[in-house]
């Protein structure tokens, strides 16, 4: 049995009855049965044991959301370089198939589980409780996790997540967020990445971040180049702080 | 099974189709029509994925064709300046009222199911 949510099944399933109690309408001939429950209710319970499981270990969990490409990977590799001697850090991340993340991370000596999702394109609360299984919650001060590249569907999941980040590139444009509005009305943080490639597009920052303060008014704004270092250090403070 | 990407409206559709079989056959039904539900414009789900994906999992089940009826909710922002509530479909409009853009959604994140109707089996 599950420990995680008593689902009865290993990890990668996802199938979870809950069963209420509905109150039945009886008519003469057809009958009505009230359901009266939100198809997303399972995930966010899950994601609520999740959240409360985190605060009690101390753990500081990042989400970390954006399209294949945005530069996820390249930003927790750099982010590690920063942090991994002052912090524990763990990573989970998500991808339909490969482990090349993993083997990307894992060269920082860190814990890395990947779960991969098949043919599913987010990771959800569930998958998170059983990819836990995997690390020992009391000696880690910080995990990462590196949603699947994906800039819809993800938003919907909460994980239970201490911190939602969006991670979008100015390769991908700047009328992402006002097309794209859902993934980033949820975001606690937003890095534009890829700064070092400004010279080269028309990227408009200020229309950019005109509308993701829009959408998200409390949203904390950076912008950040992997491969030159620009912002990572705002960004790992960023992080640090939210571990105090 | 088609080799496809299954989107997160095809693992809440046959989840969904799941429990209200699961639901019905309890109940000793022999059919299923009327299954009423309401998504908002902020949760995240797509109504033609959801619908499409619905239609593909209830092939060989006791569900109806044209049983699913969704209602689709346009989410409703507050103001947190002037406290007052304002239609944001797609959340990203300032409040109409003061101009403000600090707000909390109040609803159109949900993913609601209402009801459905059975025809029990004759016995």
């Amino acid at each position: 049995m599950c420990e995680s949510c008593g689902c009865g099944q290993p990890e990668a399933g996802k199938n979870m009855s809950v069963h209420e109690h509905e109150h039945e309408h009886i008519h003469n001939h057809d009958k009505k049965v009230d359901l009266g429950f939100d198809l997303l209710e399972e995930n966010r319970k899950l994601a609520a044991k999740n959240r409360e499981l985190f605060r009690k270990k101390k753990i500081v969990t990042v989400n970390i959301l954006g399209s294949p490409g945005a530069g996820k990977t390249s930003l927790l590799s750099k982010t590690l370089d920063e942090l991994k001697d002052n912090f524990r850090i763990g990573i989970i991340t998500g991808d339909l198939t490969g482990d090349e993340d993993m083997k990307r991370l894992a060269r920082k000596k860190v814990v890395v589980h990947q779960i991969q999702t098949g043919r599913v394109c987010h990771l959800d609360a569930h998958m998170i409780a059983h990819a836990l299984e995997h690390f020992s919650l009391d000696e880690l001060d910080i995990l990462f996790i590196e949603n699947v590249g994906n800039l819809v569907c993800p938003a919907a999941f909460d994980l239970g997540e201490t911190k939602r980040v969006v991670v979008l590139s100015i390769a991908e444009g700047a009328d992402k967020p006002s097309k794209y509005p859902e993934i980033f009305s949820g975001a606690d943080a937003v890095l534009l990445s890829k700064i070092d490639f400004a010279p080269y597009t028309d990227f408009d920052f200020s229309r950019a971040e005109t509308d993701i303060h829009r959408i998200r008014f409390t949203v904390e704004l950076m912008r950040v180049s992997s491969r030159t270092g620009d912002g990572i250090k705002s960004w790992c403070d960023w992080l640090a702080r939210l571990t105090k | 099974m088609e080799e496809k990407l299954e989107m997160h409206e095809w693992s809440l559709a046959s989840d969904f189709i799941a429990r209200i079989e699961e639901e019905a056959k309890q109940r000793g039904a022999s059919k299923i029509t009327n299954i009423k539900m309401k998504i908002g414009s902020l949760s995240g789900v797509s109504v033609e994925a959801f619908k499409f994906a619905f239609s593909v999992g209830i092939k060989e089940s006791i569900i109806s064709e044209d049983a699913l009826k969704i209602e689709e909710i346009s989410a409703v922002s507050k103001c947190s300046d002037c406290d007052k509530e304002f239609s944001d479909t797609m959340g990203l409009d300032a409040c109409p009222y003061c101009g403000s853009y600090s707000k909390k959604l109040v609803s159109g994140n949900e993913m609601f199911a209402v009801s459905f109707e059975m025809e029990e089996k004759d016995v």
